[in-house]
């Protein structure tokens, strides 16, 4: 990565020019789309600028391959502070990578296929299943949620959500910025949502999915 | 009597205070000759300055039959004081005499709507000398300069009257060392605007020193007046870097070419100047920035002077409350390379850091920074001594170059026993009794080398498909050895359903008979399907016999030594099916 580009993004940073810092993040995140480092300090800028869903999508996505970091979850928390609206709970993304998860389920499933030839004993037989079983659901659960969910932010200062794909469709509820919605469907330039089980339309340029 | 005694003192009362007030009022212009005699040749000035603002149209007569003007300066001044701002401009003449004699110096006019105000008139002695001498007093006329005066400027040469030039104040500075960039603009007193671009420059970091300076500099043996603006700059890679040349646009006053004949109505207009527009061109820099010496294990990045300095609020502490450590840092250098992470985590303590606070000023040309910071202990003992160790900000000091530590620094705080906390049975506090207002409330950013460090992991470059078809491989063969188990290509090692360890630990623990014989027919009848012939006789016998002691169709008793027999029996038996097991479908 070029060092002289991260230093003048910093002094950006320092100097509180944070839409120049924004910028050149963006720019070097181009080249190196996941690198949560990067990603977290692009949602720090965007934070500063006050873009609360740009910086809750960034530091998401910086989550997601950084699960466990506590600066990173600082971050979301400070955000989730701004938004002062309930965000959805995730299950997996506080605790593993997709790949994590998955690389665990396989080293069980590895160990359940050939339990025997380690040892026959009750105790240590009983112990694999068990651990096969719950690789199993935790793996499935952090594929359902980090794959095959898609979460959005909210990255206007407001959204509405409408009956249907056309703003002549009435008008349901509303979001602000740095909400984060659950998307069931994408059309050309609209996505159904649901936040607090309530389905709706919201046009695509105020969302972008994590 | 009285009459005669207080009229004049009445008078005089009245004389001073229009003095007074004469000499405290500030005239619109005032006029100021620097010397009131001279000899022939040689030169004064006269300043004439602007109190009034918004007048527009200053006039001065730049030649009459007495004098001549030789050469022409302005400066403006802004002051505030008691909170008021006062602004001036002073226009300066350089006059030399045409003649022996007395000369009065014309008052200079200029126009504020329909008021027109005027200086007053003064009055300069020419006295004839010789020429050799009037050389020499030509020379200490110029404050004993070795240069002449600026001399006016004719239209021709008013290119070279105005230069830019950059310089900078090290031209081989260490990668992160402060240097100044200095833009230079020379010129004899003629100029009127200047429009220098922004100044972005790669490879540096830069901050711009917001006060401009003017004063007088002597360039290739000429008296220039110098307007300078000045950058502080920050490499950050070594080898060879290029300042690029830059234009700035100047609007200069310049003389008008002599018109000899006696009307010219642009002379009433503006007599004496005209504005023209001029695209200077500065010179381009090449620094040859050097890497660092090879730098020590936690070497912050920091180039430049440093001063750390780490006070504590209290040294004892009662468990549960924090003790605040306050750092203040100085320094010359960029105070974005100072790391703040003094205090390393420990299971012994907890820490919570405020947020920090910088600020930057630049003196002199130099950029000076104080950062200031505090962090809250939070001791993990309910009783007893705690450590702190501060870990010191390595830096580079390009003036010795040499890697210096500053900072290190030990905080020994006693935990005094709180009877309003508890505490666990290893002395330490309980978590959830932490107060939480004392969490973290700030943005972080990460730092620069951890973007750099950062590589994808194996585990994180593995790709879901790739992770996918392993999964799938490895079920596949799992579904493989089931029908190679069911084909009867692989023995069946599922769990023995008897477990025929178990049983022969219980054959040889029993007691009865009974237990024996319930063991035996547990394993053959229950789980295993027995095909050798032989095999099947020896356990039909052995149950039949055993059944035969059981249930008393027998009148033998069964002795200590019968019992050892069918133990043996069974033991053997077991071992035969262990050696032949098939177990039922």
């Amino acid at each position: 990565m070029d060092e002289v580009e991260l230093n003048l993004v910093k002094d950006y940073y320092l100097q509180g020019d944070y839409s120049l810092a924004s910028q050149s993040y963006e720019g070097l995140l181009k080249n190196n789309p996941d690198n949560p480092y990067l990603l977290t300090n692009l949602g720090s800028s965007c934070f500063q600028e006050q873009e609360y869903g740009k910086a809750l999508n960034s530091f998401y996505k910086a989550k997601k391959v950084l699960p466990r970091s506590k600066t990173i979850n600082n971050n979301i928390q400070l955000v989730n502070d701004k938004v002062t609206a309930s965000q959805p709970l995730f299950f997996s993304y506080n605790f593993l990578t997709l790949n994590e998860a998955l690389i665990i389920f396989l080293v069980f499933n590895l160990i359940f296929v050939f339990k025997r030839y380690i040892s026959k004993n009750k105790l240590w037989l009983r112990f694999v299943s068990f651990a096969f079983l719950l690789s199993l659901s935790l793996g499935t659960a952090t594929y359902l949620e980090q794959k095959q969910t898609k979460f959005a932010t909210v990255n206007s200062i407001s959204a509405s959500a409408y009956s249907g794909n056309d703003e002549n469709f009435s008008q349901i509820f509303e979001l602000i910025d740095g909400q984060i919605v659950k998307v069931i469907r994408e059309d050309e330039s609209w996505m159904q949502i649901k936040h607090q089980d309530q389905l709706g339309w919201v046009k695509s340029k105020n969302l972008e999915i994590i | 009597m009285l009459n005669k005694i207080v009229k004049p003192v009445f008078l005089a009362f009245l004389v001073t205070i229009f003095s007074v007030v004469s000499a405290l009022a500030i005239e619109p212009i005032t006029a100021n000759l620097e010397k009131a005699q001279i000899f022939l040749g040689e030169v004064s000035s006269v300043s004439f300055t602007l109190n009034e603002p918004g007048l527009r149209n200053f006039s001065f007569p730049r030649k009459t039959n007495d004098y001549q003007v030789v050469a022409t300066s302005s400066s403006s001044n802004i002051s505030i004081i008691n909170g008021r701002t006062t602004q001036s401009k002073t226009y300066r003449y350089v006059i030399q005499a045409l003649h022996p004699g007395k000369i009065t110096i014309p008052p200079a006019t200029a126009y504020k709507g329909q008021n027109n105000y005027s200086s007053s008139p003064l009055l300069l002695t020419v006295l004839a000398t010789k020429p050799s001498a009037q050389q020499k007093q030509l020379r200490n006329s110029a404050g004993n300069r070795r240069v002449p005066a600026p001399a006016p400027v004719p239209a021709q040469n008013i290119q070279n009257n105005v230069i830019a030039r950059m310089e900078v104040s090290n031209a081989s500075p260490y990668v992160n060392e402060q240097i100044t960039m200095r833009m230079k603009i020379y010129h004899r007193g003629n100029l009127r605007s200047l429009n220098i671009p922004p100044v972005k420059l790669d490879n540096f970091i830069q901050r711009k020193d917001d006060k401009a300076k003017e004063y007088r500099e002597v360039y290739k043996n000429r008296e220039y007046l110098v307007y300078e603006t000045d950058f502080v700059l920050f490499p950050v890679k070594a080898g060879q870097i290029k300042i690029p040349s830059y234009e700035i646009i100047a609007m200069v006053f310049q003389e008008r070419a002599f018109r000899p004949r006696a009307f010219d109505p642009f002379r009433v207009m503006n007599p004496f100047m005209m504005e023209k527009e001029l695209k200077l061109k500065s010179n381009s820099i090449t620094l040859n920035v050097r890497s660092l010496p090879p730098a020590p294990k936690g070497f912050s990045g920091y180039v430049g002077d440093l001063a750390v300095n780490h006070t504590i609020n209290k040294y004892n502490i009662k468990a549960g409350e924090a003790a605040t450590i306050s750092t203040k840092i100085y320094g010359s250098g960029n105070p974005g390379n100072v790391d703040l992470d003094f205090v390393k985590d420990s299971k012994l303590f907890t820490t919570y850091q405020d947020n920090k606070n910088t600020s930057e000023e630049i003196n002199d040309s130099r950029l000076y920074f104080e950062t200031k910071n505090s962090t809250a202990i939070f001791p993990e003992k309910a009783e007893g001594r705690v450590a702190v160790d501060l870990q010191p900000i390595i830096s580079f000091n390009p003036q010795t170059r040499k890697y210096e530590e500053h900072g290190r620094t030990k905080f020994e705080i006693t935990v005094l026993a709180n009877p309003d906390r508890e505490a666990d049975t290893n002395g330490n506090i309980a978590q959830q009794r932490k107060p939480k207002e004392a969490i973290r409330k700030e943005i972080i950013v990460f730092s620069q080398s951890q973007i750099q460090a950062y590589s994808k992991s194996l585990l994180e470059s593995l790709k879901l498909d790739t992770l996918f078809v392993l999964i799938i491989l490895v079920n596949l063969l799992f579904v493989i050895k089931l029908v190679l188990i069911q084909i009867k290509l692989l023995p069946d090692d599922r769990e023995d359903p008897a477990n025929l360890k178990e049983a022969m630990k219980s054959l040889k623990q029993a007691e009865s008979l009974e237990s024996i014989s319930t063991t035996i027919k547990e394993i053959t009848q229950k789980h295993y399907n027995i095909k050798d012939p032989n095999l099947e006789n020896d356990v039909n016998r052995f149950i039949s016999s055993t059944d035969a002691f059981n249930y008393g169709m027998t009148s033998d008793n069964i002795s200590g030594e019968k019992l050892e027999e069918f133990r043996a029996k069974a033991i053997e038996i077991i071992k035969k099916i262990k050696a032949n097991k098939e177990l039922k479908s």
